[in-house]
């Protein structure tokens, strides 16, 4: 295998191990945080949903699944392109990989920004 | 209709990966100064004319070698092709024609020397592509064909039939291909004139500038040849002229025919459109021959500028895949021009000076 290859090869292998530990990390604390919910038993109070708040809860739901959906959708078309671009770079010069890649995650960032508006909203709900 | 993020992102940024890894001046100038053919090859032993040096050792024959480098420019234009998006699939065969008809071309210098002139050259036979390049033309036969008749016979079917049987009468009659070759260029030209009108607005905006100079190009070169070595009147070098030039205008062509010294027309010519190339037109040359070796190199020098433009410009129109296939081109033409040098023993002031 020649250099450049190899060098590729390795910075998959980091790239998929970063990934793994994160996704570990992440998932760890959000699991504790749910353990440490359902721990209390206390009772809960639902309260009264109004006419208006009920209206307010169906557009902010509604703008939500819109921020996500819409910024998923942009992010898909913008990665078919930067991604098929990437790939086509890399595919004649491995050694620029890295670069290629912040390209493409630059281009998963739209659907991350929606991820968080969505999740604003809901926190505003 | 297909947008221009879906036609040419994954294309051209493969493209522009690939302009990254075109030879530098440094490995010209390495080669320029190899003590010979042997050792130029193995200066390429690492880049993609690599396999140049088997075919030279296996046969020691450099025009193999030659043919060889012709069969990776074929490719490279087939290799491009299957990535394109069908709207430029066109322009793309139209390019790779001009390698067709340049090996008929060639098919038809053998015929008219052995039959016409007389002269019996067996080897000319060995540096002609035999594998079909655009469509299936048996070129042994035209090779050993008897007359005109007979290559009209053999090119059926393609646009090649009807000017062989137009032009065969003239060159028997003149002992000249002149003409016939003239009419397989137009034939080249006008089909990628019409392929470019099949383009996009912006896509036909910038391959007609860009090829519009390479005809330019073959018209100022062609008008001073013709003159210099032929001494053709204008109106016959008028109608040999490639139609579609980007510059070059009626009255510069009559301008440029009648001047003694060309270079002061050219100078006007280059002064409006490219102001940083008049410096090298200060440059005075004594004689015609080095005088034109300065045109050509200011032609050059045009070109690469219309080159650097479209790499510099917005990345997703047609320019990238016709900015690599000159750039490549001059690569190869590099490659090819060192080793002949090597070959005749040329000196290194010599070499540098055509680079």
């Amino acid at each position: 295998m020649d250099e450049p290859a190899r060098r590729l090869k390795a910075t998959i292998t980091q790239s998929v191990v970063a990934l793994l530990t994160i996704l570990a990390i992440v998932g760890t604390l959000f699991c504790s945080n749910a353990f440490a919910q359902t721990a209390h038993d206390e009772p809960t109070v639902q309260p009264e949903v109004t006419q208006e708040m009920a209206g307010v809860m169906k557009f902010g739901l509604l703008a939500a699944a819109a921020a996500f959906g819409l910024g998923a959708i942009g992010a898909g078309f913008a990665i078919s392109h930067v991604g098929a671009a990437a790939m086509g770079a890399v595919a004649e010069k491995p050694q620029i990989a890295g670069q290629a890649l912040i390209f493409v995650a630059l281009a998963e960032g739209i659907v991350v920004f929606g991820f968080i508006t969505a999740l604003m909203i809901l926190g505003k709900l | 209709m297909a947008g221009v993020l879906t036609k040419y992102s994954f294309i051209n940024a493969k493209l522009r990966a690939r302009i990254s890894q075109i030879l530098p001046d440094e490995v010209f100038h390495q080669l320029g100064q190899a003590a010979s053919v042997d050792a130029a090859l193995a200066l390429l032993r690492d880049t993609p004319y690599a396999h140049l040096e088997e075919v030279y050792n296996t046969s020691g024959d450099l025009r193999l070698a030659e043919l060889e480098l012709l069969k990776s420019e074929i490719e490279l234009y087939r290799n491009i092709r299957q990535y394109l998006h069908e709207s430029s699939m066109p322009l793309v065969d139209t390019l790779l024609l001009r390698f067709e008809i340049d090996n008929v071309k060639n098919a038809i210098r053998i015929y008219f020397d052995r039959k016409i002139r007389g002269r019996l050259d067996e080897s000319a036979a060995h540096y002609i592509l035999y594998e079909p390049i655009h469509r299936p033309i048996p070129m042994d036969l035209i090779v050993n064909a008897q007359s005109f008749d007979e290559i009209a016979g053999v090119c059926r079917g393609t646009p090649y039939r009807a000017i062989v049987e137009k032009y065969g009468p003239i060159v028997e009659s003149d002992g000249s291909l002149f003409r016939m070759e003239v009419a397989f260029d137009h034939l080249y030209y006008g089909r990628l004139t019409a392929a470019i009108q099949g383009l996009t607005r912006d896509d036909r905006e910038i391959a007609v500038r860009l090829i519009g100079v390479e005809i330019d190009l073959l018209n100022i070169s062609w008008i001073i040849r013709f003159k210099r070595f032929y001494d053709l009147p204008l109106d016959v070098i008028e109608a040999a002229l490639i139609p579609g030039g980007f510059h070059l205008n009626r009255s510069t062509v009559e301008e440029l025919y009648r001047a003694q010294n060309v270079t002061p027309v050219l100078q006007k010519f280059v002064v409006g459109t490219y102001p940083g190339l008049s410096a090298l037109l200060a440059s005075q040359a004594s004689d015609s021959t080095s005088r034109l070796t300065l045109i050509s190199h200011i032609l050059e020098e045009i070109r690469r500028h219309e080159v650097q433009r479209i790499l510099a410009g917005y990345p997703f129109t047609i320019g990238i895949i016709l900015a690599y296939f000159l750039l490549k081109a001059d690569e190869m033409k590099k490659v090819r021009t060192i080793l002949n040098a090597k070959h005749l023993g040329r000196p290194l002031e010599g070499i540098e000076s055509v680079l």
